[in-house]
């Protein structure tokens, strides 16, 4: 975790510093001579030697300074912390609406393998994961804001006027729709397997043979089991679910992470892209570390030696 | 599934000279049989042989020139000279979108290959020597997997420069940590075996029971993974070539296609410059998934009956 931590840090400085330009050509006159601007990269460390470099910067990183935006020259800490509330407010609600669709389907899925239903879900599943977000936006805006006018096409609120409840569900309404639909067919083809396995179990025979009720069998011995992997499940998820909010918050203009990376990178901020995507990983690790101590807690056969 | 399958085995001891039972004798007969029963996967082979002689054909199908600009039509909806319609330089969109494929296809094929190279060759080595070798790879393995894909590729290719080859470059070396996994445990699983012991007690060089013994039998994981690693790219770059960061205008690519529909006049009014690829990009991923979950399920040695 913490190797890997630190490896995610270089690579991240790494990959900035080997970005094409320098951060100093927008910060300094053109009229500059060249001497004058060798001598403000000396100032500003910038001829420094890699290692050092990295060092300062994770140095002032502890410190919780991330820089200043190449762009609009606000603190990137300030920027990129005020857009993770929206994506994480996406993400969730998305996240949610996801399982409570993929779990029971998944089940009944696994329950009948190659009846109508299971070749239904496997086809929704596939969809799910093979229809660009992109489109599908595109699409949802087209039908539902373009033509029939009922939700609007972007935005976390309206501009002025109403911003109740009820207009900010409006604007959440579509973007989720695509980020849940998304993710869907990986949790249900994962319910689906985990299912399978356990109704071969010998406790579920066990289950039968005393005469349980299908109910009794599913609800009680099935579906606490099945639901194990949703746990590590949903920690693998994060890096999916941040890509998607990318292309969604693109899409519908939405004020979050995605939003600000696509913004940073075609502006070349660069700060701000390094903020974003160390975020971004931390976020992923937080999830993976969550996943692997429910994991212990929820399944008491798994030991940590 | 199960009631199809019984006489796939090696019940039929009599050697007809019907083909059906001289394929069966082989290892990947019954396999090509499976997936050929998989109502699914079959569609997805004959969707993808379409597409891949569409792509082939492309000068001979093609109505028009993709790059030619017809200056009598801007934006014109579909009709006789163009049949569907033009886009906002009067470029001709059925012809544009079929050599598009080629560049979906190219990137699904160049990037899973590079995947395939650097997963099979690290995983290998990884699994097969153990020790501080395995350790290295699986932190790298990590720190790829611990960033959002989409972000990273596209600070990756925005630092690169846009572009086909630079896309499939970048796909190629961030998406090979999967496979690289899959082999890894695919080999410690098989390294335990008797035929191993086997091997290495009557002095086979290591050398060859990796490449002879342990590769082969992780092969069938490594095609599954490959197929859905190409869907996967394909999206991507499309995702890409949405946001502008894949492949650049004039070349044709179902994603740059699409980008058109992020301004509201083109996505309201013209719906024949926007549709048209992004069902393209859905009936080829799709196409794709759909061989590869036939594929998991045909070679599922748990599925023989």
């Amino acid at each position: 975790m913490i190797p890997v931590l630190i490896g995610i840090t270089f690579i991240n400085f790494a990959i900035v510093n080997l970005a094409p330009g320098s951060a100093v050509d927008l910060m300094i006159d053109p009229n500059m001579s060249e001497a004058d601007k060798e001598i403000r990269r000396e100032n500003l460390g910038l001829n420094d030697p890699f290692l050092v470099r990295y060092f300062s910067w994770i140095r002032e990183l502890l410190r919780g300074n991330m820089g200043y935006s190449f762009t609009t020259y606000k603190p990137v800490r300030q920027r990129v912390f005020e857009r993770l509330g929206p994506t994480i407010y996406l993400m969730g609600t998305a996240i949610i609406l996801a399982y409570i669709i993929a779990i029971p389907l998944g089940i009944l899925s696994a329950l009948k393998p190659y009846s109508w239903l299971d070749y239904l879900t496997s086809f929704m599943g596939l969809s799910g994961v093979s229809i660009p977000t992109f489109f599908s936006g595109l699409v949802l805006i087209y039908v539902f804001s373009l033509k029939l006018g009922w939700l609007p096409s972007g935005g976390i609120r309206s501009l002025g006027g109403t911003s109740g409840i009820i207009d900010s569900l409006r604007h959440l309404i579509l973007p989720v729709t695509i980020l849940a639909f998304a993710n869907v067919g990986l949790v249900l083809r994962l319910i689906r397997s985990s299912t399978l396995e356990i109704l071969q179990q010998d406790y579920i025979r066990t289950a039968w043979s005393k005469g349980l009720s299908q109910r009794m069998v599913v609800m009680h011995h099935v579906l606490r089991n099945s639901l194990i992997p949703i746990v590590t499940m949903a920690g693998m998820q994060v890096p999916v679910l941040i890509s998607g909010a990318v292309i969604t918050e693109q899409v519908f203009q939405w004020p979050g992470m995605g939003l600000l990376t696509i913004q940073a990178i075609l502006s070349r901020d660069y700060p701000t892209i390094m903020a974003l995507n160390l975020l971004a990983a931390i976020l992923v690790l937080i999830g993976t570390l969550v996943a692997d101590i429910l994991y212990v807690v929820i399944d008491p056969r798994i030991q940590y030696q | 599934m199960s009631s199809k399958t019984e006489n796939t085995g090696c019940k039929n001891k009599e050697r007809s000279n019907n083909f059906i039972d001289t394929i069966q004798e082989s290892y990947w007969g019954p396999i090509i049989k499976r997936l050929f029963k998989h109502k699914l996967a079959l569609l997805g082979i004959i969707l993808l042989s379409v597409l891949i002689l569409v792509a082939f054909l492309a000068p001979i199908i093609a109505t028009h020139d993709p790059f030619k600009m017809d200056v009598t039509s801007f934006s014109a909806a579909p009709s006789i000279n163009h049949y569907l319609g033009t886009d906002s330089v009067g470029r001709d969109i059925l012809s544009r979108l079929i050599y598009a494929s080629r560049v979906s296809l190219l990137v699904g094929i160049g990037s899973v290959l590079l995947n395939v190279i650097v997963g099979v060759t690290l995983g290998g080595l990884a699994g097969y020597i153990g020790g501080w070798v395995d350790s290295i790879v699986m932190r790298i393995t990590e720190m790829i997997l611990s960033f959002p894909p989409l972000m990273i590729i596209l600070v990756l290719v925005s630092f690169l420069g846009p572009g086909l080859f630079n896309v499939i470059l970048v796909l190629g070396l961030l998406g090979w940590p999967r496979i690289c996994r899959l082999i890894r445990a695919e080999i410690m699983r098989i390294k335990q075996s008797e035929y191993i012991m086997a091997a290495n007690a009557i002095g086979t060089p290591s050398y060859k029971i990796l490449i002879f013994h342990l590769l082969p039998n992780a092969f069938p994981s490594v095609l599954v993974a490959a197929t859905f690693g190409a869907a996967r790219a394909i999206i991507l770059e499309a995702s890409l070539s949405f946001l502008g960061m894949g492949v650049q205008p004039p070349t044709a690519s179902w994603g740059n296609l699409l980008s058109d529909a992020q301004s509201m006049g083109v996505l309201g009014s013209m719906p024949w410059i926007w549709i048209p690829p992004g069902v393209m990009i859905v009936i080829a991923v799709l196409s794709i998934n759909f061989v590869g979950d036939g594929l998991r399920d045909a070679l599922d040695p748990k599925m023989r009956s």
